[in-house]
């Protein structure tokens, strides 16, 4: 694959869910992806190209960020495959598909979903918090910073996943399996814990004062360890909190 | 600087939407940031990123894991809309010096329709099925030109959905906040006070809840 066209397809695997549908999840998206890769391979075979089309155009659901490994591996395939290497199938490549498909979409989901993207965000929000009516320069420094440094890891791992999903072709199985992703999970957790405690103590401490507020506020926390614990739904708590404020003001009391 | 041009307000926040599925996934349409890009074209960033703030971290476990990631991306830039357009089109209120009270408002009032936003691209969703069968049918003909035309069409689709929604959402929010604010009741308008204090508490659940859990195996429904 030269690097022009690992670009073009890196560009077209940005719009992998744009046709997102509930029969086939991400497979318009994947064929937009191999299409110009498969064109090349099956260059004046029509009937190869045809076959090749059809049999890429089946279920596809992976994490967005993963599928880029899939879709390298996809072409790398087709092409040992169209060059005459009889060591793997075009059945093969399905199957290769579809078994990475899963385990690739539960590291993304981890991973990017679950941990980096929440504590990248956490962040940002943590700058409001503690420098309560921050200036509009530091919001948008941080703003800035955090884009920044979530896509750096995101086009990064897309480019990447790209450029070795074709390179190593299935030897990126192996590799995959050496990344100690539940480990990074769970040092990121451990910091975004330890900011969540930043935030906490520095909010009941200095932006709430008196007894009330104070009483209030360690009240609503309880409630919520509660609510989650009962496995409520924090939109229910956001609302609760609302109503019984507008209650107690009623009451005639205020903070 | 003011945007506060229901219909460029509209096309900019759809381009947000965007990012949600469609296109890229940059985190642009993050409640954080899409809120505080609104505040700041609407002349008053402090809100925006406080509003985002807010349902960042309230709404924080709500992944886009499996079939449809709820919309917290509508939610922030209605309220964003609500709050900050509203006052300048109503004229009584000068931006920058907005009442905790009318965010409140404004937040309240904006979660039930990224919910009812949420639905509708379900729907949305389920009609993409008939492009699947388009691309077949065309594939079976081998006219391949179809691909990245049903791509094009997919991401015109979404961007048309919220273009839509928020285009004729914006107006009368902002209408229904500059009308109940005033006639709150102080009452009301203390607990709303009240509530704007308290919800970092539910924030601060939410966050905790999400960053000490090993496994994600429940994802929060909206």
């Amino acid at each position: 694959m030269k690097t022009f066209s690992r670009f073009r397809i890196f560009f077209r695997s940005l719009f992998l869910q744009s046709a997102w549908n509930f029969e086939r999840i991400q497979n318009i998206g994947f064929l937009y992806c191999v299409f110009p890769a498969l064109r090349m391979i099956y260059k004046n075979k029509p009937e190869l190209l045809h076959n090749a089309v059809k049999r890429h155009s089946g279920f596809f659901n992976t994490h967005p960020y993963m599928a880029n490994i899939l879709i390298g591996l996809t072409i790398a395939l087709e092409e040992q495959v169209a060059g005459g290497d009889k060591s793997v199938s075009r059945e093969e490549i399905e199957v290769f598909k579809s078994n990475m498909a899963g385990p690739l979409a539960a590291i993304g989901d981890a991973f990017f979903w679950a941990t980096w993207r929440p504590f990248c965000a956490l962040l940002v929000v943590a700058v409001v918090f503690l420098y309560g009516g921050a200036d509009d320069v530091v919001i948008k420094v941080s703003l800035g910073v955090f884009l920044l440094v979530y896509n750096s890891v995101h086009i990064g791992v897309r480019y990447m996943g790209l450029k070795e999903g074709y390179g190593m072709k299935t030897k990126i199985v192996k590799k995959i399996a050496t990344f100690k992703v539940q480990k990074l999970v769970d040092n990121v957790r451990i910091a975004g814990i330890v900011i969540i405690c930043v935030i906490v103590v520095k909010y009941f401490l200095f932006d709430l004062s008196g007894a009330a507020e104070r009483g209030f506020f360690a009240l609503a926390l309880a409630a919520g360890i509660f609510l989650d614990v009962k496995k409520i739904s924090v939109t229910f708590l956001f609302y609760g909190l609302i109503i019984i404020s507008v209650l107690y003001a009623y009451a005639g009391k205020n903070f | 600087m003011k945007y506060n041009n229901v219909l460029f307000f509209a096309f900019l926040s759809s381009l947000l939407g965007l990012d949600v599925t469609a296109v890229a996934q940059t985190m642009v349409s993050r409640p954080i940031v899409a809120a505080s890009i609104a505040g700041y074209l609407l002349g008053d960033l402090k809100t925006g990123v406080l509003i985002g703030a807010v349902i960042e971290l309230v709404w924080i476990r709500v992944i886009p894991v499996g079939a449809v990631p709820p919309d917290t991306t509508v939610s922030s830039l209605l309220a964003t809309f609500w709050c900050i357009g509203g006052a300048a089109q109503g004229g009584g209120l000068t931006p920058g010096v907005m009442e905790n009270s009318r965010i409140m408002l404004s937040i309240l009032m904006a979660i039930p329709f990224g919910m009812v936003f949420k639905k509708l691209d379900i729907v949305h969703r389920q009609f993409n099925t008939s492009l699947v069968h388009l691309v077949d049918r065309e594939v079976e003909k081998q006219k391949y030109g179809i691909i990245s035309k049903a791509v094009f069409l997919g991401a015109t689709l979404f961007w048309l959905k919220a273009f839509v929604f928020y285009g004729l959402l914006f107006y009368p929010g902002a209408l229904a906040v500059n009308f109940l604010e005033p006639a709150l009741s102080g009452a009301v308008k203390s607990g709303l006070d009240t509530a704007f204090k308290l919800i970092p508490a539910a924030g601060i659940v939410a966050a905790f809840s999400m960053f000490s859990k090993r496994k994600h195996e429940d994802v929060q429904p909206f």
